[in-house]
């Protein structure tokens, strides 16, 4: 422990440590592992969703397959390729950030915007086709109209409120991934002290998106694939 | 506390690109894994009939989604680099979801027992055993049978 020894004999941090740390390294970790605490409560955030999806579906496996069918795999896929392509924009952002190239990060972080956007406007022709489905209100509430007579209504209700439940979540998830990256991106253009020096805060935002990346890599063959 | 001296390392733009390509490689495996009834009409009868089809096609589809996370987590989300403690964070995190599935044993296990005055469901209730028979739901109800301790 020659390290603490030498930290506390001379009683000076390295330039950006804080007082409570040993070095910059541990302040970092410190950064990240309190990301992660919160990642673990959006875990279980996301986690109770999923049970009751697997609940139902391991109860109405048949009816949930026929209806599966009405959800654009195609679409799907798109914002499946799009998420994992924003999540490789943002390590490279966060990359660009460590190796002090701001420019880089912008553009990065443009990409990642861009993504994004594109992610909410797939997922918006995905919820207009459900709330004209041939002229059919899908969207569970007081209109709900069904079409299939050999599935139950209640059924039809059950898949729709999980899919708009579980991908809205996703959805308002997204959409706070566009403000923080939409402050990072400010910050990072007015030159901000706050991120010039240290990377750690594009870090963590990243994490951020990064699970939100992992929720729709489940969603994705859950609802769209879903096997017989 | 190896680690604790260990200077940042900044991994390289081919190591983040692999982990990208790789992901994109899954994705599409799991896409043509679902499609593979539809295009090669001679497995649709195992694939999606039979339980060990529908087993097979599921395991398929959540170890691909699985794989895709594990590559996530470690890679891009720099877990593979990280203290031993995030490790354990990041760890832990998953195994709670895991750990639901003590709640199946409740559901699973509910129709084995007969509740009296449950028989007014509510629409779309996993069912409680019950000897009014099926419901709008398809649930088919508990048939009529003495538990052995009654006897």
């Amino acid at each position: 422990m020659a390290h603490v020894a030498d930290s506390h004999g001379h009683g000076h941090k390295p330039e950006g440590v804080f007082e409570q740390y040993e070095d910059l390294h541990q302040q970092q970790s410190t950064y990240v592992l309190g990301m992660w605490s919160f990642l673990v409560t959006e875990v279980m955030f996301f986690g109770v969703m999923f049970m009751s999806y697997l609940l139902y579906r391991w109860k109405y496996q048949d009816m949930f397959y026929q209806i599966h069918h009405d959800l654009s795999w195609q679409l799907g896929g798109l914002n499946t390729a799009n998420l994992l392509f924003s999540s490789f924009a943002v390590v490279m952002a966060v990359r660009c950030a460590q190796l002090k190239q701001n420019g880089s990060v912008l553009k990065w972080l443009g990409v990642v915007q861009l993504c994004a956007f594109g992610f909410l406007a797939i997922k918006a022709i995905e919820y207009k086709a459900k709330y004209d489905h041939g002229h059919l209100m899908l969207i569970p509430g007081n209109n709900f109209q069904w079409h299939d007579t050999a599935i139950p209504a209640g059924i039809g209700k059950l898949f729709y409120s999980l899919y708009f439940a579980m991908t809205g979540l996703h959805g308002v998830h997204v959409v706070i991934g566009i403000l923080i990256f939409g402050v990072m991106m400010l910050l990072y253009a007015k030159k901000s002290h706050l991120v010039q020096n240290d990377y750690i805060p594009l870090e963590l935002c990243g994490l951020y998106w990064h699970f939100v990346d992992l929720v729709w890599i489940f969603l994705y063959p859950l609802f769209y694939l879903i096997p017989k | 506390m190896k680690n604790f001296h260990a200077e940042h390392h900044i991994q390289s733009f081919g190591f983040y690109f692999k982990t990208f390509v790789l992901l994109a490689i899954l994705m599409v495996a799991t896409i043509v894994a679902a499609q593979i009834p539809d295009w090669f009409p001679g497995t649709a009868h195992f694939l999606k009939e039979t339980m060990v089809g529908s087993i097979l096609m599921n395991t398929i589809a959540l170890g691909i989604a699985s794989a895709k996370v594990y590559l996530v987590v470690s890679n891009f989300m720099g877990v593979k680099f990280a203290d031993n403690v995030t490790k354990m964070y990041a760890l832990t995190g998953f195994v709670w979801v895991t750990l639901m599935g003590i709640m199946f044993i409740d559901y699973w296990t509910r129709p084995w027992e007969e509740v009296k005055g449950w028989e007014n469901k509510a629409p779309g209730a996993m069912p409680r055993g019950s000897a009014s028979g099926d419901d709008e739901f398809g649930n088919v109800g508990k048939q009529q049978e003495i538990r052995p301790y009654q006897q």
